[in-house]
């Protein structure tokens, strides 16, 4: 039995798509994370890239949910694609699309850093990191174990000293590598390394988890605000498409049209 | 609490390239509960069969509005 988003990720390169999967099946292939219910690829904003992940989405009868349209212009954005299908088993197969992920400022050195492993292409630990820094708090537990397993078990100083969640662990790489640490402007770490009481590093930490969610609420809030009625649109949209079975080659041009007004508006 | 290994020079690439290897972490990982402690001592191709099993056991809770919960995990993998 094979994981059907690793096997979705080997279709995807055989079909000529330059792909990397990311975010929660990253964290299930690195062993940190137990379960992911979806898919997150970082895709080449290339048309040749778009049109081989749809070919092999459409052979598998997939479908767009609300999103961009997978194709340069809209990645171009910083949008995101979603499409879903069942898979054979019944199983509900989500797909999530995008060629320039939030907090990480270098896209090239995010593909240079990529890792290769049994036909599988993943974001490496580092991207990783940045790409969890999201608004959602179940993401931070995560932050810490690739920190700790990455970082503090292999001896890396500067993902321990930057990542690190918790004030026991982050002290221990304090005192492990007082030199970096006085050379991070993280507050928590510049606390630890000022032998600052628990009580103020503890809170450190939890300023810094709460700016950083509300630093992506904000960039949601922008892209929703960008959106308008696009939303509303899509979901008279999506229920024509089901009335009418419409195939996903021709969603696709379908919804390239509709989301003409997301680019008019960035 | 075990020792750790000595500070080396190391890119993310390899430190990545490493963690799909089998590896063990101490029980006392604030993070990691006991599924991701097993999770993290498998080979890539034993994790991808735990999260297909995952996924499966899921599917049926899910459908039926119902979170799965981590006692669902898959019993089929056991440690190396």
């Amino acid at each position: 039995m094979e994981n059907p988003y690793f096997e979705l990720h080997r279709e995807f390169r055989s079909a000529g798509a330059e792909v990397l999967l990311s975010s929660g099946q990253a964290c299930v292939a690195f062993g940190v994370a137990a379960f992911s219910k979806d898919g997150d690829w970082v895709i080449r904003e290339l048309p040749t890239s778009c049109d081989a992940v749809l070919a092999v989405l459409a052979a598998h009868q997939a479908v767009y949910r609300l999103g961009a349209p997978l194709d340069p212009q809209w990645l171009a954005l910083g949008l995101t694609s979603h499409l879903e299908y069942l898979s054979g088993d019944g199983t509900r197969i989500r797909v999530d699309l995008c060629s320039r992920p939030p907090r990480v400022p270098d896209i090239e050195a995010l593909w240079a850093a990529a890792v290769r492993a049994e036909n599988l292409d993943i974001v490496d630990v580092e991207s990783l990191l940045r790409l969890k820094r999201t608004r959602r708090l179940r993401d931070y537990p995560i932050i810490g174990a690739l920190a700790e397993v990455a970082g503090l078990e292999r001896g890396v100083a500067r993902i321990a000293l930057e990542n690190l969640q918790d004030f026991h662990l982050l002290a221990e790489a304090v005192r492990r590598w007082p030199h970096d640490a006085a050379h991070t402007q993280r507050e928590a770490v510049r606390l630890l390394a000022a032998g600052a009481p628990r009580r103020d590093v503890v809170i450190a930490l939890a300023l810094e988890q709460d700016a950083q969610v509300q630093a992506d609420e904000e960039r949601i809030r922008a892209l929703q605000t960008a959106a308008g009625d696009f939303p509303r649109r899509f979901a008279a949209l999506r229920g024509r498409w089901r009335r009418e079975g419409t195939t996903l080659v021709q969603q696709h041009e379908q919804l390239k049209e509709l989301a003409q007004c997301l680019l008019a508006r960035s | 609490m075990p020792a750790r290994p000595k500070l080396e020079s190391t890119t993310a690439t390899e430190v990545s390239l490493r963690l799909l290897r089998p590896y063990t972490i101490g029980a006392d990982s604030p993070y990691l509960s006991e599924d991701q402690q097993r999770l993290c001592q498998m080979t890539l191709r034993e994790r991808s069969a735990w999260m297909a099993e995952w996924l499966r056991w899921a599917q049926p809770a899910s459908s039926r509005g119902r979170t799965p919960k981590p006692c669902c995990a898959p019993t089929m993998i056991r440690k190396p």
